[in-house]
């Protein structure tokens, strides 16, 4: 099974390390941990996380990176109530079943609203497009406004969603799925 | 699975596993082998019993692959074998494939676009693969086994021109299990599914045999083609 990618930004530490643990073993998602949003910005973006765990405090302080990713990103909150809108958002005051249970229904309609019967994003699909096309990671980078990392994280998901390696393997795939024509 | 051993009946190391018939042609041997032992068929067809033993285990399993032992045995015996197994792509495997696609392209209703792309697919993988068998044939084997001859008479001074490029042979690989993986995981449409499993069981075979292939090719010819190399230029 593909491992999935998310990131918990929280001052909080060990709240951090809880989520950390319960999408590692429960979910398979990888998580890494920051305390706030600057080194994400260096490293290229949140693109790459299928979702997104911030606290309150980031969230705010930091809402024009936050509010293009809101379908991916979930707050952590101290209560139940209703007071984010419709921002996603799990309470973590509570007990453990009922924080495994919100997370598994946002990661549910998640991958529901983001998968096509192969299992690509959105996001993947439009790589995968630009790679049929022939562009070079560089130009597909340029093109979609992300860094190449991102798009080398894209290549290697969808290289290990569809069992195709090769570009011209790729090519093939999306003419046959009318990607490209 | 345990190794292949020289008083092991031939016919048991067939019936244990089949895929092995391929191999025992490229050195001569056909069906029909009798009750011999494997060390008493290679005196009969005077085949090197050690060399024939390590290239069977080495085809049967997987995780077998002895370095050291290969690369003590003739450069010439190992080019041969090599040469034999392009020959088997070239003769047998890789038309095999292709009258079988045809034959499934001309059965399959509504003209299945996606088999038609999977042949073009295909059709790449058969040309980089009869390119590098070409290669092999005409420029590296012929090249190594010119080295390996002076090396013996002493005096031969031209560097290696020959480069062997791992990746190209990867890249062939990675090829044939995309196109394994569009037929498992993405074929749609209608078509001939007898037909389908026999093209995909004839590019299941040229997988496992290329893999087996590559390692020897690339882990044991690559390095001694380096020494001769080296040696000839010292």
């Amino acid at each position: 099974m593909t491992e999935s990618s998310a990131i918990v930004i929280t001052r909080d530490t060990l709240r951090a390390l809880g989520i950390k643990h319960l999408l590692g073993s429960l979910f398979n998602i990888k998580a890494q941990v920051a305390q706030g949003v600057s080194p994400l910005v260096a490293e290229g973006g949140m693109e790459q996380y299928e979702i997104i765990f911030v606290d309150e405090y980031n969230c705010l302080s930091h809402l024009d990176l936050f509010i293009p990713q809101k379908n991916k990103t979930v707050i952590l909150a101290n209560t139940d109530e209703d007071k984010y809108l419709s921002w996603q958002h799990i309470n973590c005051n509570t007990d453990e079943d009922r924080i495994v249970e919100a997370i598994a229904a946002i990661l549910k309609k998640l991958r529901h609203s983001n998968s096509t019967q192969s299992g690509l994003s959105s996001r993947e699909i439009e790589v995968l497009k630009l790679v049929a096309q022939g562009m070079t990671n560089k130009e597909i980078a340029d093109n979609l406004t992300i860094s190449i990392n991102t798009v080398l994280s894209h290549r290697k998901n969808i290289s290990a969603k569809l069992g195709i390696k090769s570009v011209s393997g790729l090519c093939i795939y999306a003419m046959m799925n009318g990607i490209v024509h | 699975m345990t190794l292949i051993n020289r008083n092991q009946k031939l016919s048991d190391v067939i019936i244990e596993d089949p895929s092995i018939i391929t191999v025992l042609n490229r050195f001569n041997i056909y069906l029909g082998v009798g009750d011999k032992t494997v060390e008493q068929v290679c005196a009969e067809k005077q085949l090197d019993t050690d060399f024939f033993l390590t290239i069977l285990n080495t085809f049967s399993n997987e995780t077998y692959f002895p370095e050291k032992l290969l690369k003590n045995f003739n450069v010439k015996l190992i080019i041969n074998y090599l040469n034999s197994t392009n020959s088997y792509y070239r003769q047998f495997i890789i038309p095999n494939i292709e009258n079988h696609f045809n034959l499934l392209l001309k059965r399959s209703k509504d003209n299945n676009t996606n088999l038609e792309l999977l042949m073009k697919f295909f059709l790449e993988v058969k040309a980089e693969l009869t390119g590098r068998i070409n290669y092999d044939t005409n420029t590296l084997f012929k090249e190594i086994l010119s080295l390996d001859d002076a090396n013996s008479s002493a005096g031969f001074g031209s560097e290696g021109s020959v480069v062997f490029n791992d990746n190209e042979s990867d890249a062939i690989e990675d090829k044939i299990n995309d196109l394994v993986s569009m037929f498992i995981i993405h074929l749609t449409g209608k078509y001939d599914s007898n037909l389908c499993l026999a093209v995909l069981t004839a590019i299941l075979g040229l997988k496992k045999d290329l893999c087996q292939n590559n390692r020897i090719r690339n882990r044991i010819l690559m390095p001694i083609y380096r020494y001769l190399s080296f040696k000839t230029n010292d």
